[in-house]
């Protein structure tokens, strides 16, 4: 079975962003699936639950957006019970504007899971910095996995709880330091999206040309928002040209 | 014993290295650069200026964080005697850039650089095994990582191996990006490692204002 998840916590998004990418959904998946949003405030039919086991190690004084709350999916055993180990799985963050047909995503080879590789990051800036914790080419707003490929990051995680979330601000810092690998990309846990299927509304598309900041791409399948390590909290419904497409 | 010796082949490799990274890896030409400044300089004479204080000679070496370890490995070869030195960085062009600086050292087998990264695996490298007991740490950069009480947890106190004398330098200027642990004095600094026995704890302020920390102790 086909699942489409999103996680929600917190104040940052409320039930209607979570419809609207429900409703983007639907409208671009020809293929039957489940939605759930794995949430701390569950409201409606398709909301579970959200963990909160983690929650202990949570350090306030970092300030950190904490994502590692999506993580908890990748274990899905934990979520939808053993006999969601077979099953396949998109993640969607909540802020994502799906232009077309999500299909390609499910027709993926999946040899390994995916993840978005930011082609609008230089990769040689990604490897001169890589040990300073910053300038990673990943990106989490849309993970594609099947059946158990994540759970090792989940055991990661729950070994390293400590020492992984005092150090990486970011859940996309920590993937590029443990299931990536910037100097040979073949060789990565994950697999980034091809060129061409998603691209950034605040950071571009490819590096060196196509890198035209706020800028719709309506023949690419995802555009993302996420842009909160930067410190920008626009909301994509308060962008004129995004919430005409809506 | 307050410098360093600049041997013949260490002017070699060092200028080798510099002209490799300006023509193969001008994007990490800077950083380069950036490990030679004189407060980088000034933390590596004051370490080996006290270490020396406390004991003059060492075999089996731990360096965490060490990037391209070129005048630390050179102090610790030269200077303190040391048989064996693991850098343990987890940047893959450190490793590799750190093995042009130290030719020497590493085609002799004193000098050896590992990706490991030792929050998370289990095991230090094999090749410490020849050398018998590890007796130095340094970690010249501990405002970069996490809490060295870990490391010495998982990888001494938890396995039964002997502590090694330990050098930890921190700082506590917090307004770059990649220092996540800033400690506000040397005390700090002790403490998050739990060492138990402190035989020096110091402040120095560098030639760039910052105000750096070191502790030795066990």
């Amino acid at each position: 079975m086909k699942n489409i998840l999103c996680v929600k916590w917190g104040d940052k998004y409320n039930s209607e962003h979570v419809e609207k990418l429900k409703e983007q959904v639907e409208r671009n998946c020809s293929y039957d699936f489940n939605f759930y949003c794995i949430t701390d405030k569950p409201e409606k039919d398709y909301d579970i639950q959200l963990p909160t086991t983690w929650d202990e190690h949570y350090i306030p004084e970092k300030e950190f957006f904490w994502a590692y709350r999506k993580c908890y999916m990748f274990d899905q055993r934990k979520i939808f019970g053993s006999k969601s180990e077979n099953d396949e799985y998109l993640f969607f963050d909540i802020d994502v504007l799906i232009h077309n047909s999500i299909d390609p995503l499910w027709e993926l080879p999946m040899d390994k899971p995916y993840i978005v590789r930011g082609w609008w990051n230089d990769i040689l800036n990604c490897q001169k910095n890589y040990g300073k914790l910053k300038s990673t080419p990943l990106n989490s707003s849309v993970i594609r996995w099947n059946g158990l490929q994540l759970k090792n990051i989940y055991y990661h995680i729950r070994k390293n709880a400590d020492m992984i979330f005092f150090t990486y601000k970011t859940i996309d810092n920590y993937f590029n330091h443990f299931f990536y690998n910037v100097h040979n990309e073949e060789d990565s846990f994950f697999r980034g999206y091809p060129k061409g299927m998603i691209y950034s509304w605040y950071k571009g598309n490819i590096y060196p040309e196509d890198m035209e900041l706020k800028k719709l791409r309506k023949d690419h399948i995802v555009c993302l928002f996420n842009n909160s390590a930067s410190g920008v909290h626009e909301d994509m419904n308060d962008i004129r040209e995004i919430s005409e497409l809506y | 014993m307050n410098y360093i010796k600049y041997t013949p082949y260490n002017s070699n490799n060092w200028m080798r290295s510099l002209i490799y990274v300006h023509k193969e890896k001008p994007y990490l030409f800077q950083r380069v650069i950036d490990s030679f400044t004189e407060s980088q300089i000034e933390s590596k004479l004051w370490l080996n200026e006290e270490l020396n204080k406390i004991q003059s000679e060492f075999n089996n070496v731990v360096v965490l964080g060490g990037w391209y370890c070129h005048v630390l490995t050179n102090i610790l070869i030269e200077n303190f005697n040391v048989n064996f030195i693991c850098n343990y960085d987890i940047d893959v062009d450190s490793k590799h850039l750190s093995y042009k600086f130290n030719k020497k050292y590493k085609d002799e087998e004193k000098y050896f650089c590992s990706n490991r990264n030792l929050f998370v695996v289990d095991n230090l490298e094999g090749r410490h095994k020849p050398h018998g007991n590890i007796d130095l740490f340094i970690n010249p950069s501990c405002e970069h990582m996490f809490y060295m009480k870990e490391i010495f947890k998982k990888h001494f106190d938890d396995c039964d191996r002997p502590r090694p004398l330990c050098v930890l330098q921190s700082t506590d200027k917090d307004d770059y990006d990649d220092h996540i642990n800033c400690v506000k004095d040397p005390y700090e600094l002790s403490d998050q490692a739990g060492l138990v026995e402190t035989y020096y704890t110091g402040t120095k302020k560098l030639s760039n204002g910052m105000n750096r920390f070191m502790v030795i102790g066990r």
